[in-house]
């Protein structure tokens, strides 16, 4: 208990508070030439300032709206990045394990990667329809090929050493895979998957404006239509914040979970 | 018989022959039980090649790696390595983790695994450091971790790839000293690579001094039965330094030519 007044008093309170001023600064930065740049351009309606922003927010929280498109694009991302994540690390292991593995599958993977998820949306809402599943599948997409590309280097870049020494310990199969390979790898799928989030947040933006009845990709699209710049600029500063706040949360659980595999902090 | 033989072994990368493939061609090396046996000779020479064919890393192209007469099939708890750096030694697992793995591989009990790797730990002077990872340790240390790693196995045989080759020379000479002690009495066979001459009158009973490659083999072998521990200040130590370094300083005349040359 006296220590963490001690922490929050004098020297400690003072860092802290520096700490979090650095951090907004941008951000207050960014508010001031946002506010500067609507003035100039002089039409409220095409370039709406920060306060009447705020405003709509406000409006929209209290409608319920907000709250409600923030639910589903983050649903619909939580479910298509697990899944993404898990087949993108099973193939990526397979392929770093196996050399005919990933001779066979490496030119047909390499292909699609750059058939990005955007290419896709059209066919994809043909099969799928309007509904979640769409949009899930398309998330499964852009996570896996991310996921899988950094395991299978994290597997392939294993110093020989490692491996040798426990084979000389008497490590084979699945227990030369269990103690070795996977932990040895996982720090590489951990950052895969860190930068598959960011895709995953592209790419559901994407689907929600071509095909969908509700999320914040319907609410950017949609707000268009009714000339809403202002709920336009909510929904953009919405997703940012989504995504620093995913971001963190990810940062923060590896740091937990997986302590001893920490991947670059950052 | 002798404990370890390499009967005529040749080895090569690549399928065919030609000129500058060969990396072993006849080499004919005994070394007995219980010995410390160094191979020095010069960079490139093959040496850990040797190694790395009694470890059963890599097969011989021709002749035989023998074990108490039997061929090296493939790595084993009997031929326990020590590595040259650190990439050897898992980051994820703490310093006596990093001792605990081969035992947890040969399945033994949490208490043993425990007990054992505490004591390795302890006679190679980490007691203290147990809980931390090896990126919280120097390089000696990291190396001291290996040889706990290696010798909580109790292997008849063991192979060291210059382990102290990435080390500053203050440490260096400790660590020598040390595994001069650790070895003495355990009854160990070693066979110890460098290219470090006073390295190897340090450690040696027997040492084996390598031609340039391509193609190397045994050029010649010393007996060392100077008394341990071993001063490297005495005139008996300059003695037997002059020797290996006549025979070794033309072999390395051979590859800084050659390397000029080319």
């Amino acid at each position: 208990m006296s220590a963490a007044i001690a922490k929050l008093s004098g020297q400690g309170f003072l860092h802290h508070l520096t700490w979090l001023v650095l951090r907004l600064l941008p951000f207050v930065g960014m508010v001031f030439l946002w506010d500067f740049a609507s003035r100039a351009f002089d039409v409220p309606v095409l370039f709406p300032g920060p306060l009447s922003t705020w405003n709509k927010a406000v409006q929209l929280i209290a409608d319920g709206q907000l709250q409600a498109d923030i639910l589903i694009s983050l649903w619909r991302i939580a479910v298509g990045f697990v899944l993404g994540s898990l087949l993108g690390m099973t193939l990526g292991l397979m392929m770093g394990l196996s050399r005919p593995i990933a001779d066979t599958l490496g030119p047909f993977v390499h292909t699609l990667r750059f058939i990005g998820p955007i290419a896709w949306i059209s066919a994809v809402m043909m099969w799928f329809g309007l509904g979640e599943t769409s949009k899930v599948v398309l998330i499964v997409y852009t996570t896996t090929f991310v996921v899988l590309i950094s395991t299978m280097i994290g597997v392939m870049t294993i110093h020989p050493n490692k491996l040798r020494a426990a084979r000389v310990f008497g490590a084979r199969g699945f227990r030369l895979f269990a103690h070795v390979t996977l932990p040895a790898a996982l720090p590489h799928v951990l950052t895969g998957a860190r930068l598959a989030m960011m895709n995953s947040f592209m790419t559901i933006i994407a689907a929600e404006m071509v095909a969908a009845r509700e999320g914040l990709g319907f609410l950017i699209f949609n707000s268009r239509q009714w000339m809403e710049v202002d709920a336009i600029f909510v929904g953009m500063i919405t997703l940012g914040l989504l995504g620093l706040l995913a971001d963190r949360l990810m940062t923060l659980l590896t740091r937990v979970l997986f302590r001893r595999f920490r991947p670059a902090d950052a | 018989m002798s404990f370890i033989a390499f009967r005529d072994v040749g080895f090569r990368y690549g399928e065919r022959e030609d000129a500058g493939n060969s990396i072993l061609r006849g080499l004919d090396l005994e070394i007995a039980r219980g010995t410390f046996y160094v191979l020095l000779g010069p960079s490139g020479c093959g040496k850990t090649t040797a190694l790395n064919l009694l470890a059963g890393f890599e097969a011989p192209r021709s002749g035989s790696v023998l074990v108490e007469g039997r061929p090296v099939q493939q790595p084993g708890m009997d031929r326990v390595v020590i590595f040259q750096g650190d990439d050897s030694l898992y980051p994820w697992l703490t310093a006596l983790e990093n001792v605990e793995f081969p035992l947890r591989m040969m399945g033994r009990g949490a208490a043993e695994r425990r007990s054992r790797a505490e004591a390795w730990l302890a006679r190679v002077g980490l007691a203290n450091h147990a809980a931390k990872f090896p990126h919280q340790l120097s390089g000696g240390m990291k190396q001291r971790i290996q040889i706990a790693r290696a010798l909580v196995c109790d292997a008849p045989v063991l192979l060291m790839d210059e382990p102290f080759g990435a080390l500053d020379a203050q440490t260096r000479t400790i660590l020598q000293d040390e595994l001069v002690d650790i070895c003495a009495g355990s009854g160990a066979t070693v066979l110890f690579i460098t290219h470090d001459i006073a390295e190897a009158i340090i450690l040696a009973d027997r040492i084996g001094v390598m031609r340039a490659g391509p193609g190397s083999a045994l050029k010649d072998e010393f007996e060392l039965d100077l008394p341990r521990p071993r001063n490297r200040g005495s005139v008996e130590f300059a003695a037997v330094y002059n020797r290996i370094q006549r025979v070794l300083g033309e072999e390395v005349q051979k590859v800084v030519m050659r390397e000029a040359a080319a």
